[in-house]
């Protein structure tokens, strides 16, 4: 009797600090996209194939995706992540686009109809503007991602030096 | 490094120990035949090209958030740009005169509007000092900030009595409960000259003449040993050429238009007073010097090369004629001489290592911010390294990097609120679109149902048509009120 109190007594305790351990471990695997999150330059820009830099963050911590893939963050966030993850600092992958300047996209106003659809691309809402009004980018809020560039009817948006 | 090497120095722990120069007697320089003033970035201009303009009057509007500029000469308006306006001498030097009236008892707006800023080398506005608001302490430095520097020293033995009268208005401006001088020991002439018309409550603290005594933080450091009682965020510290110049402009209503510059040349050391805005040119400097030079103002220590159209700012203490050249930088031999000097207790040698790297957390453990760039780390390296000037741009690129983290953590909230507004739209489609989907499959089940829909339609339209109908009967009641759509 006192044999089967004992086995059930310690399952229950097993059970508990099971269950404890799991959410610590998964706490662990959020901290670490959190971590790398932190390093990548929060673009948005999604040339790295995902949709944002959260997304791409995650795909690093569980190894779905190299750490080479960001062309906004560069050589220097590419030897960031490798000193993070332990892993070997490797060329930046040209697939997915060439390093380049800070740049920031500027609407030619005059030209602009006033259609919203930059506004709704823009991923850091950097763009402000009505519909069939003027739309302007906030310079400072700018990160260059290019995102607003495709959607302009009127081929409006140009990119230059930040 | 700029002439150091020529002088006698002396390594000591913290510093370097330098023999100071004899010097001449503050000379008045000649009125120049033209002057660039140069004009704070956010002041509005209000002069235009062919106005006359006298002496000492204003070129800006009061305002706020920039020191007024004056006119250093009377004469005419030949330029007006941005950031400069040149003024083309009438040899009459009339002088302006102020109505002060509207400045009565608020010594920041008045300072403001008298253009005065720190005379010791970095121009930082009066006002902005006093805006402090616990200070009970005025620690006023007249400790040369650079060795190869006099104009300090010289005021000071010339006019000590104008420059007390100017620290009792700094000590009323600013509401404080004690005053402490600190000057370097080696001054002897300026001390006494000081002392002689000292008051009581204000102390007199003897620094010891190493550089970088005259640094404001070493400087508060150095007092504190004897005192005890400066603390950082209760003291201001004060020039004694910006105290002057506060005498100036409240006793004899004189803007910050003429400021003592120390000028160094092989053979000579003069002080002379010069108008701001004076351009080297005409100050008969290295006229007759042969081997090639370099022009470097403020300071030998810290001072920055400078071209010979250079024009006299308020920041200007010195102006320096290096004939030594620059030699090449070697690599460090860990010989730990910079370690020995710098002031702040820093490892300049750890430092170097460190800064020809781009990870630059290891600068800030090594507390890189702390660096005050005095140079005499430079000053002392036998393989020529320019440290200070390697640390200023790892401070640079430090500052880069944090402008940038933070840029990016505020994209990532909007992109965050960004999301969920997305989120939340989809979603509401969604439920609209289940409430027709719903909707409709009722209205095609009967025909009993479909009547039932339609006449529910009606009444709600009625409702709303009644509704209506109140509203705008209300709002012809109260004319002038905007009806509501």
């Amino acid at each position: 009797m006192t044999g089967v109190i004992v086995i059930t007594l310690l399952a229950l305790l097993l059970g508990i600090a099971l269950g404890a351990a799991a959410g610590r471990l998964q706490s662990d695997e959020e901290s670490l996209v959190d971590k790398i999150d932190q390093l990548l330059p929060q673009t948005q820009c999604a040339q790295c194939g995902f949709p944002g830099c959260r997304p791409y963050a995650a795909a690093i911590a569980d190894e779905s995706a190299e750490i080479n893939q960001c062309p906004p963050g560069g050589e220097s966030t590419v030897t960031a992540l490798a000193e993070l993850l332990n892993r070997k600092t490797i060329p930046l992958n040209p697939e997915f686009g060439v390093e380049s300047p800070p740049m920031v996209a500027v609407i030619r106003e005059h030209e602009c109809i006033g259609c919203t659809l930059c506004i709704k691309a823009c991923p850091v809402d950097a763009i402000v503007g009505a519909a069939k009004l003027m739309h302007t980018v906030i310079e400072d809020h700018c990160t260059g991602c290019e995102l607003c560039v495709p959607p302009c009817p009127v081929d409006c948006i140009d990119l230059g030096p930040a | 490094m700029l002439g150091i090497r020529e002088h006698k120095n002396h390594q000591v722990r913290g510093g370097l120990q330098i023999d100071a120069l004899p010097f001449d007697d503050i000379q008045v320089a000649p009125l120049p035949s033209i002057a660039h003033i140069p004009i704070d970035s956010a002041a509005e201009i209000t002069v235009s090209v062919g106005d006359e303009v006298l002496t000492g009057q204003p070129l800006t509007h009061f305002s706020n958030h920039a020191v007024t500029s004056h006119a250093s000469i009377s004469g005419k308006i030949i330029r007006s740009a941005t950031n400069i306006v040149s003024i083309e001498s009438d040899n009459q030097d009339t002088t302006y005169s102020h109505d002060h009236q509207q400045f009565k008892n608020n010594y920041k707006a008045f300072f403001r509007s008298m253009g005065l800023v720190g005379l010791g080398g970095a121009a930082f506005p009066v006002d902005k000092k006093l805006n402090s608001l616990q200070a009970t302490t005025l620690l006023v430095n007249a400790a040369e900030c650079d060795p190869a520097i006099y104009c300090d020293e010289a005021l000071m033995q010339e006019r000590p009595k104008e420059i007390i009268e100017g620290i009792r208005i700094a000590i009323e401006a600013i509401g404080a409960s004690q005053c402490i001088i600190g000057i370097e020991d080696n001054k002897t002439k300026a001390i006494q000259q000081m002392e002689r018309n000292l008051p009581n409550h204000i102390k007199m603290i003897r620094v010891p003449a190493i550089y970088p005594s005259g640094a404001e933080k070493t400087l508060q450091r150095l007092c504190n040993g004897k005192t005890g009682s400066l603390k950082d965020n209760e003291t201001i510290c004060f020039n004694i050429a910006t105290c002057y110049s506060m005498y100036q402009s409240v006793k004899k209503s004189k803007p910050l238009i003429s400021r003592i510059v120390t000028i160094v040349e092989k053979n000579a050391t003069r002080n002379l007073e010069v108008r701001i805005g004076t351009p080297l040119t005409e100050l008969q400097i290295a006229h007759n010097i042969q081997t090639p030079y370099s022009i470097i103002c403020g300071g030998r220590m810290m001072g920055w090369t400078v071209n010979r159209d250079y024009c006299v700012e308020k920041r200007t203490n010195s102006i320096l004629i290096n004939t030594e050249v620059q030699k090449d930088a070697r690599p460090c031999i860990r010989c730990g001489a910079c370690e020995d000097v710098c002031p702040e207790n820093l490892l300049p040698q750890h430092l170097f290592w460190h800064a020809s790297t781009p990870d630059t957390s290891k600068l800030q453990d090594l507390k890189l911010d702390q660096c005050i760039e005095c140079g005499c780390c430079d000053a002392v390296c036998p393989s020529h390294i320019p440290l200070a000037g390697l640390f200023n741009d790892a401070k640079l690129l430090i500052q880069q990097e944090k402008t940038e983290q933070h840029k990016a953590a505020l994209a990532k909230i909007r992109y965050e609120k960004h999301l969920a507004r997305q989120k939340e739209k989809s979603v509401r489609q969604r439920k609209q679109l289940d409430t027709k989907t719903e909707t409709l499959k009722i209205a095609s089940a009967s025909e009993d149902a479909k009547k039932a829909l339609i006449a529910k339609a009606l009444q709600r339209q009625k409702s709303r048509q009644h509704q209506k109908n109140k509203d705008l009967s209300e709002s012809n009641k109260k004319p002038g009120q905007e009806s509501p759509r």
